[in-house]
């Protein structure tokens, strides 16, 4: 596959405590990881073409912490895409067209599924929510000072992270999945 | 040096200070209203509230500032030191710094990895591997 050069908006919803322990190479904070990551091209292509406003939205589940592999993951591709975007995107979600994903996805060592699914994409930092028809429901809220009440804003500088270099952090007011082999909530 | 039984916020934490021990009387009570609150500066008005001084321990400090890698040792008193984050795969450093807008203690600090022992009056802390946080501050009241 020709180099390839994308940007992208990144959501990460999980089970852990807030502040995802992961970025600061710690154990997820209940031993086990049960989340859903998901990505929105916001300009590049690959191959010759463009992928902007494609979306694919992936439910996982690490049984211990995510370098040690063992993962499970359904990806859904957000509909409609063109027959040639298609097999792009499931290379790029899966891990097969490199980059960064491919060592994130790399550790889904115990299966990763693909399907189609309508996705509904709101980023909006404390306002975001994510939608697959029928399977993940995602909103997000600020993190409130437990004395004030007020909202409480964090985030990360990542120089050498591996999928981005800045994080902010929200609280997943709910995090749901019901996909057939993954379900969590 | 602080122990607090539950989340900071809850309170009902013992505090023992360590200062040097050429200090002059006039600097320690200045520290001592700054500490608990009495000037009503931030962040120690809001912490000063969360703690009770247990103990006050004259000691030499040596602290060696090297960026993550910095230490501080109170010949048996106290030591602590840190380093950064390892990569659990590649072993190659990893750099993570929080940035808090808002933030009342600090706006920004590099986090890593410490270690750290602590013998001063009744307060014993042992704790290896855990939380680590590098930053400057700028206070004032």
């Amino acid at each position: 596959m020709d180099s390839w050069k994308l940007k992208l908006e990144h959501v990460i919803a999980c089970n852990c405590d807030w502040g995802c322990p992961c970025i600061y190479e710690s154990r997820p904070t209940p031993g086990y990881c049960e989340g859903v990551v998901a990505w929105k091209v916001l300009e590049g292509g690959i191959e010759g073409f463009d992928l902007s406003g494609a979306a694919w939205v992936t439910a996982v589940k690490w049984p211990g912490a995510i370098h040690e592999g063992n993962g499970r993951a359904t990806v859904y591709i957000d509909e409609p895409v063109t027959a040639q975007q298609r097999p792009l995107l499931e290379a790029l979600a899966t891990g097969r067209a490199g980059g960064p994903l491919k060592a994130f996805m790399g550790t889904c060592d115990a299966g990763i599924e693909v399907r189609s699914g309508r996705v509904s994409w709101k980023f909006d930092g404390k306002q975001s929510s994510l939608r697959v028809d029928g399977v993940v429901e995602i909103d997000l809220e600020a993190i409130r000072n437990p004395v004030t009440g007020d909202e409480h804003f964090v985030s990360v500088d990542l120089a050498t992270g591996l999928m981005n270099q800045r994080e902010d952090f929200y609280s997943a007011r709910q995090l749901k999945v019901g996909a057939d082999h993954i379900e969590f909530e | 040096m602080v122990d607090w039984p539950k989340a900071i916020h809850d309170g009902r934490g013992k505090a023992v200070f360590i200062v040097p021990e050429k200090i002059r009387d006039d600097q320690l009570d200045a520290l001592a209203k700054i500490f608990t609150g009495q000037l009503k500066a931030m962040p120690w008005e809001i912490l000063g509230t969360t703690y009770e001084v247990a103990g006050l321990v004259k000691a030499d400090i040596e602290v060696t500032d090297a960026g993550m890698e910095s230490s501080l040792q109170v010949p048996g008193v106290a030591k602590a030191m840190g380093q950064t984050f390892k990569n659990p795969v590649t072993g190659e450093p990893h750099q993570a710094a929080i940035v808090l807008e808002d933030g009342f203690i600090w706006k920004r600090g590099e986090c890593g990895v410490g270690s750290f022992k602590v013998d001063a009056a009744d307060l014993h802390l042992d704790y290896k591997n855990t939380n680590w946080i590098l930053y400057d501050f700028d206070w004032s009241n």
